[in-house]
């Protein structure tokens, strides 16, 4: 196998905590318990097992709203991102930012951001940063492929070639940018087109398969290290429930998402764990144990938190303190 | 463990949901993640997962009613399990809930008939009273210019108007916002220079109660998948009228048309099982008892009690029923029980001065007659002409059930019960 045990061994926790933990968002959701929006990232999560595996801690990583599992798989305590999904006090964003604005300074998450497509300019505003600080961070900036057709990615795309900016672009490719499939959206479908004309190296990567996502995005990384700018990847993925909590889906069929299911991630590492010797199937019912367990803790914490005051409103807002247009 | 399933909140502006179907019946085991649902919410029809294992063990939201978020879907346990006591609990709360409620909401009535008996648990609070009408004027188009002083009209308006000694500004504008185009220059002077007409455009929108809904949904279902066809035939009523008058005038008892024509009705489906029948998908039901649906009209839309057994009844019997029925259908004090069970109905507009008419079908009946006024109309009698009263029903009937030989038999028995009333006699007045 490409990767050691160990790896693998941390996959299947990850991606089945990124699971899970959605599965109960979904839950709550239609329980009322938190509000707003909600995008789940269920089918998605081999990208993020495959990209943390590729980059270093002190890597940055900014995404739009479909950002529960960044957090988590970035090592955040599920129980401070269920928190901000409830609006609590404990949250990742002091529960002022809600589902769809995830942030973890300590861990360089850069948010969630609910404007579409308005990520991909943060992100090269990341890059550009740590470039001209001289450090030799990489910053991975997600997007979907709806938001690929917006006019920022052009204008970023240029600049980030331009000035060789370590960044790598990567399009969470699942197919459908709400309910319009990307056939739908553009007569050119390979996204990874997308960066021809600034001669930006580019890939297709299949999205159900850590092990590629891996790959390519360690290699963008390095690119990125090296002073050789940015990458774009169009990863192919597929979201098993719909774009939000309010999406019946009719846009697709059943056959298409038990495709998909069918190469699920978390499937085929539970396969190579087994079938290597290196767990056996009682173990990983016991690591999905426990991975539940951590979910209805974080629930619980969520639900026992206080509520931010009114007066924190004013609070993170402004950089520079006693902001002249602030009163009290 | 019971465990309660709620109305979820599919959509963030979700306040209420319909059962479109319920994929699991009572008794079903279900699985985490298998769909126990389709809930309709304000923007579609989704599926909803179950999150627990267990067997559906009760169902508090019938397929097709409305429920507010979070009201009691229903509860998912271990077969067999005892579960009144989750029961009690949840309708407890619902009370609560409906004692806050701010309009004692006017029988959530499944208005002309009944959807099926609702569940021991009826935690369906009813929708909130529709909202107050709000009328909306919109601007009409401008007569002279926009009040900033600018006049809207198109070079060759401006061009046509001049040469035609038209001032521009007098000519009413049909472009955008108003704007004055050739067509406007052309239609005001064909339309001889005068001040044109104008008139105000408005409207009045009203939110849908909960009685037009249920009109609205069955209704459409009846008619859009029961093949109507329709049978119309003409009653001689010289010897009902003079029975009618011989009857009252004992003063014994008083009445109507309406009740001499149900109880023709009832006598002559006792005879015609076919047309006392109900369509039921993959068989037929021939009813034997005669339960006849009346259509009673109240201010918000319709309803239909019914009058159980009307072939034994007296037409006195028929006739107080009937006018109770009435009293409490005005009232909102009808129950449901009031209006289930129909195995025919009918609706009559004679009152209204209506000659005849065709009436949709209300479902599960396979039939519905349609009876108009009495009319005096000139008729011929043993060759020559001489003045009459007819009276002109239709019979709709569902052709999946129905054929029109079967139609036309029970018609002719009805006919003669009303050309020949004394016939009828044998049950009884």
């Amino acid at each position: 196998m490409p990767h050691a045990k160990e790896v693998y061994q941390r996959w299947f926790r990850d991606m089945y905590l990124m699971r899970k933990f959605e599965e109960r968002c979904g839950q709550l959701y239609i329980q009322q318990k938190f509000g707003g929006f909600c995008h789940l990232y269920i089918g998605q999560e081999a990208i993020l097992a495959g990209a943390s595996e590729a980059i270093r801690p002190t890597d940055r990583m900014i995404t739009a709203y479909r950002d529960h599992a960044h957090p988590l798989v970035l090592g955040t305590d599920p129980k401070y991102v269920m928190a901000e999904l409830y609006g609590r006090r404990t949250g990742t964003s002091k529960g002022k930012g809600g589902s769809m604005h995830m942030f973890d300074r300590e861990r360089n998450l850069f948010g969630g951001h609910g404007i579409v497509g308005g990520q991909i300019g943060l992100g090269a505003g990341i890059a550009f940063a740590d470039k001209y600080r001289k450090e030799d961070h990489v910053t991975l900036c997600f997007f979907g492929d709806g938001a690929a057709r917006q006019g920022i990615l052009h204008e970023t795309f240029n600049m980030a070639m331009t000035w060789k900016l370590p960044v790598i672009f990567i399009v969470e490719n699942n197919k459908y940018a709400m309910g319009t499939s990307v056939e739908r959206t553009s007569n050119v479908t390979d996204l990874e087109l997308l960066g021809a004309s600034y001669k930006m190296p580019s890939a297709t990567v299949d999205g159900m398969s850590p092990e590629a996502v891996h790959d390519a995005i360690k290699e963008a990384a390095d690119r990125g290290r090296r002073g050789d700018g940015p990458t774009l990847l169009d990863i192919q993925t597929y979201r098993y429930k719909g774009h939000s909590m309010s999406d019946p889906q009719k846009y697709r069929t059943k056959d298409e998402l038990n495709e998909y299911q069918e190469k699920d991630p978390i499937e085929y590492v539970r396969n190579v764990l087994v079938s290597q010797g290196w767990n056996t199937a009682e173990e990983l019912k016991a690591v999905e144990k426990e991975v539940k367990a951590q979910v209805e803790e974080a629930i619980e914490f969520a639900e026992q938190s206080p509520y931010p005051e009114a007066q924190e409103l004013y609070e993170d807002v402004y950089m520079t303190p006693n902001y002249p247009y602030v009163k009290d | 463990m019971a465990e309660i399933v709620r109305m979820p909140k599919l959509s963030d502006t979700m306040t209420e949901g319909v059962v479109a179907t319920w994929l699991k019946q009572v008794g079903d085991e279900v699985e985490s993640g298998e769909i126990l649902a389709e809930i309709e919410t304000d923007k579609a029809t989704m599926e909803f997962e179950s999150f627990f294992d267990g067997v559906l063990l009760h169902i508090g939201v019938e397929q097709g009613s409305t429920a507010p978020v979070d009201s009691l879907l229903c509860i998912l346990g271990e077969k067999g399990e005892d579960i009144s006591a989750v029961l009690k609990e949840a309708e407890s709360a619902a009370v609560v809930e409906e004692a806050s409620t701010p309009e004692p909401a006017p029988a959530p009535a499944p208005a002309p008939a009944p959807a099926p008996a609702p569940a021991p648990a009826p935690v369906a609070v009813a929708a909130p009273a529709p909202v107050a009408p709000t009328a909306v004027t919109p601007a009409p188009a401008p007569l002279t210019p926009a009040s900033n002083g600018r006049l809207k009209a198109s070079p060759l308006a401006r061009k046509l108007a001049e040469e035609r000694g038209l001032n521009v500004a007098h000519i009413p504008g049909s472009g955008d916002s108003g704007r004055v185009v050739k067509r406007d220059v052309e239609a005001f002077q064909a339309g001889g220079a005068g001040m044109p007409v104008t008139g105000v455009e408005r409207f009045t929108e009203v939110g849908i109660s909960q009685m037009r809904k249920t009109i609205a949904r069955r209704l459409s279902e009846s008619k859009f998948s029961a093949p109507h066809f329709y049978l119309t035939v003409s009653i001689n009523m010289d010897e009902a009228m003079a029975t009618r008058k011989a009857i009252n005038d004992g003063g014994e008892v008083k009445i109507s048309f309406n009740d001499m024509v149900v109880k023709a009705a009832a006598l002559a489906l006792k005879k015609h099982p076919v047309v006392n029948s109900s369509w039921l998908g993959d068989r037929i039901r021939f009813n034997e008892h005669v339960h006849i649906g009346v259509a009673v009209s109240v201010d918000e839309g319709l309803l239909v009690p019914v009058v159980r057994h009307a072939d034994l009844k007296r037409m006195s019997q028929i006739g107080a029923e009937v006018k109770d029925f009435a009293g409490k259908a005005r009232d909102k004090k009808l129950q449901p029980s009031d209006w289930e069970g129909n195995t025919f109905t009918i609706s009559n507009l004679g009152m209204f001065g209506i000659d005849e008419f065709t009436a949709i079908i209300n479902a599960p009946d396979s039939c519905i007659l349609a009876v108009g006024g009495i009319n005096a109309v000139p008729v011929v009698k043993n060759g020559s002409v001489v003045p009459g009263h007819v009276m002109k029903v239709t019979l709709s009937c569902d052709h999946r059930s129905v054929d029109g030989a079967s139609g036309a038999a029970f018609l002719q028995d009805f006919r003669a019960y009303l050309e020949n009333p004394v016939r009828m006699l044998a049950n009884g007045f």
